[in-house]
């Protein structure tokens, strides 16, 4: 049987185009923010020195030839590898103590009842606000106390003061939104507590945890703070550390070299973020509903 | 001979404790002679280890030759030295948690905002190798005391200054019809001239180091007194310090454009080899990366030591000191190391392309390594003549230098050139400058 298609309205066509170039028009300004410093970054990192001096010319293309030396300097006069494997590590490490134990304070305090749980959540998160710039000299006596200065270990031990308090908050709000009868009805079939949170809560969960994940992932890439304080052999250093500590010399900026550094961690992380982008707004709207 | 003078040191009428600090002073005396005959450690510090924590250079190839260096002397000495650079900014906080932790770097580095007043308490006593470096090499300059001594002691070293000339474009000067500048008030004016035809000057009305240095240099000029010679009472309430602020202003309006207020200390090298600015206050490492980044704006850049105000003449300069944590696992290598590069201060200038200014009045001989054959530097041989360091006159007292490090003069020149009253401004830090002081009197 033959179907008969029936054209939209012209009108209707040109009211939908009209919507849509509405919405583009609208989110163009917001794009061009977002995009305009990686775009900076990636021309910056492949043009050569002199060009970046020429005030009289068009700085968002070249006018000399384009150049890989700054990636080559990177890898060639500095620790760079170093420091990025350093920097996954760090993350890994962080992002793995961090889901261990906000996951398990983040549902004692939202689900267990437990008397004073909300106030609680709140005194958590409030370690998180207090500055790394007042911590990070108690902390100094921890890392030395610990014989882990100046290896990337102290930054597994310090980084998880601040990534765990706002996690748990973070799960706290997530795993309120769950509902009760769920994990109720897994303790008829049989599960104890602990096995509803494994079989039941966490699997409802895993936008909140993958929020987590990449807060404690993104947090633990970003610290300059911490890494300057305890942190300063070079081939310990993670990236933020390394690049700024090792591409400034006084007055002098290695730009090209700078923007590269940046931009090879930067963009494969903005690429792995996006991947998890509707998982992460789950999660953060998940948590903040409650 | 010997024995009989011995004999006559040795007398009978010497009691036990002098003959232990005479003999004591004595062995120590031709240890460090002997070693330094041998130019070997002593061996007390072979198979230790040294960390050495120090800024990263303004000129990086000096960099590159103090690892070299340092390499080389743990080699010969049987030390393992490893030496970590950071940005100069970063040092602080650096301090600030090894100092917490007790442990760290044996050897460190203050430069630009100098914490000896801060950590002397914590900070190994270095009379010795300070004053035996003095009577070596013809004695400090007077300002070197400044930055390294508190309360007569010595408790870091200095190594070598920044200066902080004006480097000037004769070809943008010449079209103006002006030649070398001598005075601030020529600076303002050609500044005034070759703005109209798209060559600003610049000085930072922030909060980095060049803004601070910079402005005193000004202030210095016009003859600003920060305290009186003896560093306790404050002075900068002054008619002097108020025509300084009016001077600021009429620079800033007359030759800046409002991107100054946003500068850090590399802003003005970048406006210099961007080919823009008519001219700069800043060190010669401003100089030297412009011959790479712009050799043809390189050629017309000259180099004035300073320019004259209503005050005289008077340059900033800005102090490097090595201090030993009291913490420190190897006293006597960070003193040997300390020791020995000051040996090889000729070797460390020629490295540094004439960057770092000696505080040992013997070093000032001319020809001075680099800036001797270099014609456009050569004018900085005299500059220990002309220098200032903050605080002037008074030492660099712990207030004047949490003086320094809370920005107070720097924004005083902000203020003023933002429109505030000189008045009103006077008021705000002159009071912000007796608050640290009263803080560190009662303290």
């Amino acid at each position: 049987m033959a179907t008969l298609v029936v054209p939209a309205p012209r009108s209707q066509r040109h009211k939908e185009l009209r919507r849509h170039l509405l919405v583009y028009a609208g989110l163009t300004p917001f794009l061009v923010i977002a995009v305009f410093p990686i775009f900076w970054m990636a021309i910056t990192a492949i043009k050569q020195d002199a060009d970046l001096y020429l005030v009289d010319a068009v700085p968002f293309w070249f006018r000399q030839a384009p150049t890989w030396k700054n990636f080559d300097f990177l890898f060639h006069n500095t620790s760079y590898g170093a420091w990025i494997v350093n920097t996954m590590l760090i993350s890994f490490w962080v992002s793995a103590i961090t889901i261990l134990t906000a996951v398990p304070a983040g549902y004692a305090l939202a689900r267990l009842r437990l008397p004073f749980a909300e106030n609680l959540g709140i005194g958590i998160f409030m370690t998180y606000l207090v500055p790394a710039i007042i911590l990070f000299i108690p902390l100094a006596r921890v890392v030395s106390t610990l014989d882990l200065q100046d290896s990337w270990w102290a930054l597994v031990v310090v980084y998880p003061t601040f990534t765990i308090p706002f996690c748990t908050w973070l799960l706290m709000g997530f795993f309120k939104t769950v509902p009760f009868e769920i994990e109720e009805a897994a303790m008829v079939d049989g599960c104890g507590q602990f096995g509803a949170l494994l079989r039941v809560v966490l699997p409802v969960s895993w936008p909140g945890i993958i929020t987590a994940i990449i807060f404690s992932f993104t947090l633990s890439m970003q610290d300059f703070l911490y890494s300057l304080a305890f942190v300063s052999i070079s081939e310990e250093k993670p990236v933020p550390l390394g690049v700024a500590t090792e591409l400034i010399r006084g007055d002098i900026y290695f730009w090209g070299s700078l923007m590269a550094g940046a931009l090879l961690v930067g963009v494969p992380v903005a690429i792995v973020y996006n991947l998890f982008l509707d998982k992460f707004i789950t999660g953060i709207t998940g948590a903040a509903i409650k | 001979m010997s024995h009989g003078r011995s004999v006559e040191t040795l007398s009978p009428t010497l009691d036990r404790r002098s003959f232990l600090k005479t003999t004591g002073v004595a062995v120590a005396g031709a240890t460090l002679g002997d070693m330094l005959a041998a130019r070997q450690a002593p061996a007390q510090t072979k198979g230790t280890n040294l960390r050495i924590l120090v800024w990263s250079h303004y000129v990086p190839a000096y960099d590159v030759w103090f690892d070299k260096f340092t390499k080389e002397w743990g080699e010969k000495n049987g030390v393992k030295v490893r030496v970590d650079h950071i940005p100069h900014l970063e040092l602080p906080a650096r301090y600030a948690a090894e100092f917490a932790a007790g442990a760290g770097h044996d050897l460190i580095y203050f430069v630009g905002q100098i914490l000896t007043g801060q950590y002397y308490r914590n900070l190994v006593d270095l009379s010795d190798v300070a004053e035996g470096l003095g009577k070596k090499y013809g004695g400090w300059l007077e300002s070197s005391k400044s930055a390294a001594q508190v309360g007569g002691a010595w408790y870091a070293v200095p190594d070598f200054f920044i200066s902080i000339p004006v480097l000037w474009r004769k070809d943008l000067f010449q079209t103006v019809g002006m030649g070398e500048p001598k005075t601030w008030d020529d600076l303002r004016k050609t500044a005034g001239q070759l703005k109209a035809k798209g060559h600003p000057t610049g000085m930072q009305f922030s909060h980095c180091n060049d803004a601070n240095h910079n402005w005193r240099a000004l202030m210095y000029c016009y003859g600003v007194k920060e305290t009186d010679p003896s560093g306790q009472n404050i002075a900068i309430d002054s008619k002097e310090m108020r025509e300084a602020l009016k001077m600021g202003k009429a620079l800033y309006d007359e030759g800046m454009t409002p991107e100054v207020f946003s500068w850090d200390d590399a802003s003005d090298n970048r406006f210099l080899a961007s080919g823009v600015a008519s001219w700069i206050h800043d060190a010669i490492s401003a100089f030297h990366s412009t011959r790479i980044t712009n050799p043809k704006v390189f050629e017309q850049t000259f180099v004035v030591p300073e320019v004259a105000g209503p005050g005289g003449k008077w340059n900033v300069g800005e102090p490097n000191v090595w201090a030993v944590w009291k913490f420190s696992k190897n006293v006597a290598g960070a003193k040997e190391f300390i020791q020995h590069i000051a040996d090889n201060q000729k070797e460390a200038m020629e490295a540094s392309l004439g960057y770092n200014m000696p505080f040992l009045k013997d070093q000032y001989k001319k020809p001075m390594p680099y800036l001797g054959k270099d014609a456009k530097l050569s004018a900085l041989q005299d500059q220990e003549k002309i220098t200032a360091f903050l605080g002037f006159p008074g030492p660099m007292t712990p207030p004047a230098q949490e003086v320094v490090t809370t920005f107070i003069v720097p924004d005083m020149f902000t203020k003023v050139a933002r429109g505030a009253s000189i008045e009103d401004t006077m008021k705000w830090g002159v009071g912000e400058i007796r608050r640290i002081y009263a803080k560190h009197k009662a303290s």
